[in-house]
């Protein structure tokens, strides 16, 4: 039965480890992981655009105001991309947990 | 393109939403200098992130829009492509503003984000939560209003 416990097996593995280290590969990973959001708001503001140039398409005359909600949504969304900027560098290079 | 035509009723409008924005951004920006000036002790390090954060954050909505307002006239396909490439390059502009902060110890890392942040509030402020009905009406069901 105990030599089936992954779980166990796997956390004795970890322990052979120094604990600096192991923070600082979960920090990478964590980094990593991070990024993804990043990814969202751009294929976000990507998709955005090219909706908002087939709205300018169908209403010229309106272009102010889809230019104006565009820029206005695309600062909120962006914004969201940085948090993830953040924590991933925070985690690199100010972890405060090393 | 919206050309810049003074007394262009549609350029007036956009400008008009944009310094607003850039003014709020300020304001707010100089209120958390005060509060960050009585609160913190080394106040300079914090004070010098905040100014590089909102003069990096203006930056990036004014580069933003310059954006947004070329992306409207292309076609759809080349559009997509040119808004997630300039998402990139401000990306990494941030990036680099985020790495410079954290390295250097005559800047705080705490202003600098605080001053990034700060437009996003500002935007929600002025934009979503402008009503007092919101606020007013937000627990209530959709059908009781």
């Amino acid at each position: 039965m105990e030599e089936t416990n992954f779980i166990m097996m796997a956390l004795e593995w970890l322990m052979e480890f120094e604990p600096a280290a192991l923070i600082a590969a979960a920090s990478a990973i964590g980094a990593g992981f991070a990024m993804i959001a990043g990814i969202g708001a751009g294929i976000g503001q990507g998709y955005a655009a090219g909706k908002g140039t087939e709205a300018v398409g169908k209403r010229q005359s309106q272009q102010s105001a889809i230019v104006r909600t565009m820029l206005l949504g695309s600062a909120v969304a962006e914004t969201t991309g940085i948090y993830a900027l953040i924590i991933a560098l925070v985690l690199l290079f100010a972890n405060p947990l090393m | 393109m919206l050309k810049r035509d003074k007394g262009s009723d549609e350029m007036d409008a956009l400008r008009n939403t944009q310094m607003q924005i850039i003014k709020g951004v300020l304001i707010v920006n100089g209120c958390i200098a005060i509060i960050g000036l009585l609160l913190i002790s080394p106040a300079l390090p914090f004070l010098i992130g905040l100014l590089f954060g909102t003069i990096i954050s203006i930056l990036n909505f004014r580069l933003l829009y310059l954006t947004v307002n070329k992306a409207v006239t292309m076609r759809e396909a080349q559009a997509k492509i040119y808004a997630a490439s300039r998402y990139m390059l401000r990306y990494f502009v941030v990036g680099i503003v985020l790495y410079i902060s954290i390295k250097a110890d005559y800047i705080n890392i705490l202003g600098t984000i605080l001053g990034i942040i700060t437009l996003k509030i500002v935007i929600l402020k002025k934009e979503l939560f402008n009503s007092k009905a919101y606020f007013k009406n937000i627990f209530k069901r959709k059908e009781a209003k």
